[in-house]
């Protein structure tokens, strides 16, 4: 007899039931995924407003400094990295960490600090430590509100502004569509004229532009604004770096499904070979025994 | 009387849309008045509440800091935080 029987039939049963979990866990995230759309989409709206009256006042006279944009050398980099805080998403964390690595191995030693969101980036550096963890935030569970990303950013921007750090850092999985999501690294602070007015440019066509009026003042304006931008800015990360993850866990739920689908075709393939065999042996005893009784 | 479009959003959502006739704003320096075909404007929201005058009624909606802008005849609203969760829409 090639293989037992025995244990073909308890391997079935392990690999439909394993096969059960990953298709759960795959609609779970499905749905998931779908609400974390929703929330990307319903965050736009806002951001693009927000950077809109940002480029109205770009132009303004008497606006343009402020401390968000000052270029230092002294200080230290804060890197802050946001992880999902479960795995089961085939790559997603890895790479992401791998790109957070990366970028820590430029940086002259002791220059960087590490700002973790996610549980699992905060397990890693804890059991690969590189350099200072200043926060690791774990309770995030999926949930985003504007509250908690703004008091993220206010956190960020009181270390910049403090002088702690020269400049922040935010490696984040940028969404790209439900099958790709990149590892991507954007410099947060200092603010530069340059990118700002890259990132303004195109959204507003020129016919509608006028002279606006900027209550109380266009600075007053402009240094309220900025703030508002980089909160709305971390709000969008933080919901697009939600949905890369959902998306990769669909993604590699339904490929541990169709892997036990695989698996399970195969073995039951073999399980009905193995009991042919035990059935034809059987029979030939039989009919010898038959034989020989003559 | 003449109207002009409204949109209130928060950070995560759209709050309200809808054509108003007027609206009462509190501003980072005090309330302000938005009629139909304001001059374009932006300003900053302090705490207070938005009083807006439209067809079906009068909405009131507590809320605390953001930005208004007011161009071609259309009024966007960004409020750092809607204070209560329900806002009340009262008839005339």
């Amino acid at each position: 007899m090639a293989e037992n029987l025995k244990v073909l039939r308890r391997r079935i049963r392990t690999v439909a039931g394993t096969k059960q979990v990953t298709r759960a866990m795959e609609m779970v995230s499905a749905s998931k995924l779908r609400k974390a759309q929703n929330r990307l989409l319903s965050g736009r709206p806002f951001t693009q407003k927000i950077q809109e009256m940002l480029s109205h006042l770009l132009g303004a006279p008497g606006v343009g400094e402020n401390p968000l944009f000052a270029e230092r050398t002294a200080g230290r980099t804060l890197v802050v990295v946001i992880t999902a805080d479960r795995g089961l998403a085939g790559s997603f964390n890895a790479r992401l960490l791998s790109a957070a690595d990366e970028y820590l191995s430029q940086l002259p030693a002791g220059e960087a600090a590490l700002y973790l969101i996610g549980k699992k980036g905060a397990d890693y550096y804890r059991r690969h430590p590189r350099c200072e963890v200043v926060r690791a935030i774990t309770d995030m569970g999926g949930n985003l509100s504007p509250e908690r990303s703004a008091e993220i950013t206010d956190e960020l921007v009181g270390g910049f502004l403090s002088g702690r750090y020269k400049s922040v850092h935010i490696v984040f999985a940028h969404y790209v569509s439900t099958i790709l999501s990149r590892p991507t690294r954007i410099k947060f602070l200092p603010l530069d004229h340059e990118s700002l007015a890259a990132e303004l440019a195109g959204g507003e066509e020129e016919e509608r532009r006028a002279e606006y009026i900027f209550e109380p003042s266009p600075r007053a304006v402009f240094d309220k604004l900025l703030p508002a931008y980089l909160r709305s800015r971390v709000f969008m990360i933080l919901a697009e770096n939600f949905t890369s993850e959902h998306s990769a866990r669909m993604v590699s739920m339904s490929n541990a499904t169709r892997n036990c689908e695989e698996m399970l075709y195969d073995l039951t393939l073999r399980r009905n070979k193995a009991r042919q065999a035990s059935i034809t042996k059987e029979m030939l005893e039989i009919v010898s025994g038959a034989e020989a009784l003559k | 009387m003449s109207d002009f479009a409204l949109e209130i959003y928060t950070q995560d959502r759209l709050v309200w849309k809808g054509r108003v006739e007027s609206m009462v704003v509190p501003g980072g320096d005090g309330y302000l008045g938005v009629l139909a075909h304001h001059a374009p404007l932006v300003t900053t929201l302090g705490k207070g509440t938005l009083t807006v005058m439209g067809e079906e009624g009068e909405l009131r909606i507590p809320l605390e800091g953001g930005f208004l802008e007011v161009a071609h005849n259309r009024a966007t609203l960004l409020a750092d935080r809607i204070l209560a969760a329900e806002a009340r829409i009262e008839d005339k």
